[in-house]
């Protein structure tokens, strides 16, 4: 029997919801799968925690360290929003001085791409020697965050539609109504994408300079932490603090993609509900 | 109607424009025409035959090669005293139907409680009252265009320059938007230059057709279409509209055959 277009459009939906329940479900299963591969193959083996530690020692030592991973997790945090904040702040800044003079990004802009292709692992010791810890942890964190944000930037500001700035001429706009009205807007989903991008950047680069800096032992953050915990054999606090700052990095993605489709949403075609 | 053909009074002159472009290609040659207090208008040629490039130095958005464009009007130079519309809408993404509108009066500083009875003035002419807040993606096609076109209005120029601007648009959309703009430009004092391919669309809005011909474009013939205003939908039907898109349809070949001998 032929089915009405309601039954069918009802028997679509059905589906797509559960296609969406099964990439929700399916990972989550791999994931607890592999925990009790891990587990049992710890048990069976009765290999020491130095060796592998079981993930149930590892949440164990997680929960057991809390309040010290926590205090490391927010020196970290801090340092990768310190570090993300420069970023924003320094590449869309620079990108505007870039896209209003021609002089100075001709001067600058060669400078800003070798910052960005030197590995930040080698940078960081020299930082360490040169400024205060805390000063070259976070600039370690800016320099890894800040190209993506200074490229989409400039991607952006000179991708403004020619027929809009012409209008813009037309009705004698100035420079500065010209970026404000019409070419920072432009740029927001580049810059979004950069944001969203440098967010994992910053982390990654205080986790460097952190690690880098361990050694010195003045240390608080999560990298100092795994460092430590390596020196002493402390493998399942290693693995404790290394679970927090995935979670972390997910987080902190997560949070920049949600801002992002907040701000955009209504008009751009990469944010907006697929309803039309 | 008799006023809308007072004493062909002229806005602005083009005298002897050329206008050849850095790469080479020379898209203008000796253009002479007047464009004339309340009447609409239509550039029409070929694609490519500078038609477009005509309505752009008018508007001051490039500069003449060689020739001069004169200005009769004191009002001119003014922000806001040319409304431009293009083929494609042009809209800010980002910003409401309201705010888009709001644009060319804002960049003269008027702010937008100042400016909204002229907004509102503008989307009700353009029949777009309801969707001031509505954002340029959740509109079809001829929405973006009267947005587009309410743009343009609300400074309330005394020209209006229009490139191709329904070229886009389903012939559905775009007889109906024919009719608005008529009755648009019937309500005002606004002269219309409007830019367009297409024999019948040109007869159908026009006062008076300049065909071009192929690059480099000149004027080739100045057509009058006196068939009265207000013109319906039944004109479109008419044995006299049938009869002038032939006058134009052989002007506009012997255009293309001339530039070819």
């Amino acid at each position: 029997m032929r089915k009405t277009r309601r039954h069918r459009d009802e028997d679509i939906s059905e589906r797509t919801r559960r296609e969406r329940l099964l990439r929700v479900i399916l990972p989550i299963a791999a994931l607890l799968i592999g925990f009790v591969v891990w587990e049992l193959a710890v048990r069976l083996r009765d290999l020491p925690p130095y060796v592998l530690p079981s993930p149930m020692l590892v949440f164990a030592t997680l929960i057991g360290d809390w309040s010290l991973l926590f205090s490391s997790l927010l020196s970290t945090l801090n340092t990768t929003f310190q570090g993300l904040a420069l970023a924003f702040f320094g590449g869309v800044g620079l990108a505007i001085l870039f896209n209003q003079s021609r002089l100075v990004e001709y001067s600058l802009y060669p400078y800003a791409v070798i910052l960005q292709v030197t590995p930040v692992v080698a940078i960081a010791p020299l930082l360490l020697i040169y400024l205060p810890q805390h000063a070259a942890v976070l600039a370690c964190a800016w320099i890894v965050a800040f190209f993506p944000v200074l490229a989409n930037t400039t991607l952006g500001l000179n991708s403004v539609d020619r027929n809009l700035a012409e209008l813009f001429r037309l009705y004698g706009a100035s420079r500065w109504q010209m970026l404000w009205e019409l070419k920072l807007p432009g740029a927001m989903p580049y810059i979004l994408g950069g944001l969203k991008i440098a967010g994992g950047l910053s982390l990654i680069g205080a986790v460097v300079a952190e690690l880098a800096a361990g050694t010195a032992g003045a240390g608080s953050g999560l990298a100092y932490r795994i460092a430590e915990s390596g020196y002493r054999l402390n493998i399942p606090r290693m693995f404790a603090a290394l679970l927090l700052l995935s979670v972390t990095g997910i987080v902190i993605f997560a949070a920049l993609s949600w801002v992002s489709h907040l701000l955009l949403r209504r008009w751009h075609d990469s944010a907006a509900e697929q309803d039309t | 109607m008799a006023d809308h053909f007072p004493a062909k009074q002229s806005i602005v002159s083009l005298h002897g424009v050329d206008k050849t472009f850095a790469n080479g290609v020379t898209a203008l040659h000796r253009a002479n025409f007047d464009i004339r207090r309340r009447e609409f208008v239509s550039l029409l040629g070929p694609s490519g035959c500078g038609k477009s490039t005509a309505l752009r130095i008018i508007a001051g958005l490039i500069e003449p090669t060689a020739g001069d464009v004169v200005w009769h009007d004191a009002g001119h130079g003014a922000p806001g005293a040319i409304g431009f519309v293009f083929q494609e809408p042009t809209l800010m993404p980002w910003a409401t139907v309201a705010a888009n509108v709001h644009l060319p009066l804002k960049l003269t500083g008027m702010g937008v409680e100042a400016a909204k009875p002229q907004i509102d003035e503008a989307l009700t002419r353009v029949g777009l009252a309801d969707f001031a807040n509505a954002y340029p993606r959740e509109l079809s096609g001829g929405m973006k265009m009267r947005v587009s076109i309410a743009r343009a209005l609300v400074t309330r120029p005394q020209l209006l320059l229009m490139d191709e601007p329904f070229a886009a648009l389903d012939e559905i959309t775009r007889f109906k938007l024919n009719n608005d703009l008529l009755a648009l430009w019937h309500a005002s004092d606004q002269s219309i230059v409007f830019v367009t391919h297409s024999v019948f669309e040109s007869v159908f809005l026009s006062s008076r057709i300049l065909v071009m011909t192929q690059r480099p474009g000149r004027i080739f013939a100045e057509i009058d279409i006196d068939a009265p205003y207000p013109r319906a939908e039944s004109f479109r039907t008419s044995a006299d509209y049938a009869a002038l898109c032939r006058r134009v349809s052989d002007a506009l070949a012997q255009a293309m055959a001339a530039e070819a001998a």
